[in-house]
């Protein structure tokens, strides 16, 4: 597996290689010997579920206090120039 | 960035200049990322709640106090504060902590499976929850490149800055990262890639 998960295919996968390399990586997935397409296809769909951890939110009550502090912060500065 | 989107170095100039909202854009655009990573690192949400919002009062002083110059990259910038600040809890508490979150957490309730069966949502739910496990089980130093590049967005090469490695190593990491979480997966049988795609 670690080989069907390579330096340039993750640089692939993160959006990170240069349009030549991508041309490359594209033409080993998809060309007439893809032996790494499956595996590919497998870590595609790990980054998709990291990605669905993101729905992790904090309280509303937490956001409530970040937002006033910052509100806070600025009315001071504003009093300070004033 | 869509055409409409205000960009992040615009509204910190905004909030600098003293508009209120400025900054309540970044903490709503960003809030859920940085969430994310910090609760993986501390693995309780009410610890990550606290550090979350000092990690917003820390930018928020910073900023205010006329320290902050690094315009266009504030992801990255806010990312590390809330990143060291988890490690550091993280390092103090010295163990795991010993709460974890039970299963009609805000973790899960957040998560949209509208159009699912109780089935597939009950199956989706205990795959997230393995996923966010196996990710707090990881060796730190894979841990902690997967939460710099998956969710603070740096790139492999700032990772490697960031870390004192070179992007080789970081690669490396990130790989075994993935192979790591891939084979736990498939070791625990969820069905997987039957009910997530």
């Amino acid at each position: 597996m670690t080989q069907l998960c390579s330096d340039d295919l993750l640089r692939y996968l993160y959006q990170e290689s240069s349009p030549s390399e991508r041309k490359a990586v594209e033409k080993r997935l998809f060309g007439a010997e893809n032996v790494e397409t499956e595996s590919f296809y497998e870590f595609v769909q790990l980054k998709s579920d990291l990605d669905k951890l993101l729905t992790a939110e904090p309280r509303r009550s937490v956001v409530d206090r970040i937002m006033a502090y910052s509100r806070r912060s600025a009315r001071k500065e504003k009093i300070k120039v004033g | 960035m869509n055409k409409f989107e205000i960009a992040d170095s615009e509204l910190i100039t905004r909030y600098k200049n003293g508009d209120e909202s400025a900054f309540e854009i970044l903490v709503l655009k960003y809030k859920s990322r940085l969430f994310t990573t910090i609760q993986l690192i501390v693995k309780d949400q009410y610890v990550a709640e606290d550090l979350l919002q000092e990690t917003f009062i820390k930018a928020i002083d910073t900023i205010r106090s006329g320290k902050y110059n690094e315009e266009g990259k504030f992801l990255p910038w806010i990312s590390r504060i809330g990143y060291n600040m988890a490690i550091d809890h993280f390092r103090k508490q010295k163990r795991y902590p010993s709460l974890p979150m039970e299963d009609n957490s805000p973790f899960l309730n957040s998560m949209a499976f509208s159009e699912d069966s109780v089935e597939a949502i009950r199956i989706k739910n205990e795959t997230f929850t393995k996923l966010r496990e196996l990710i707090q089980r990881l060796p730190e130093a894979q841990r902690e490149v997967l939460v710099m590049r998956q969710y603070m967005k740096m790139s492999f090469q700032e990772i490697a800055e960031a870390t004192g490695v070179s992007i080789n190593t970081a690669l490396g990491r990130m790989r075994y990262a993935l192979i790591n979480l891939r084979k736990q997966l498939e070791k625990n049988s969820t069905p997987y890639d039957t009910i997530m795609f």
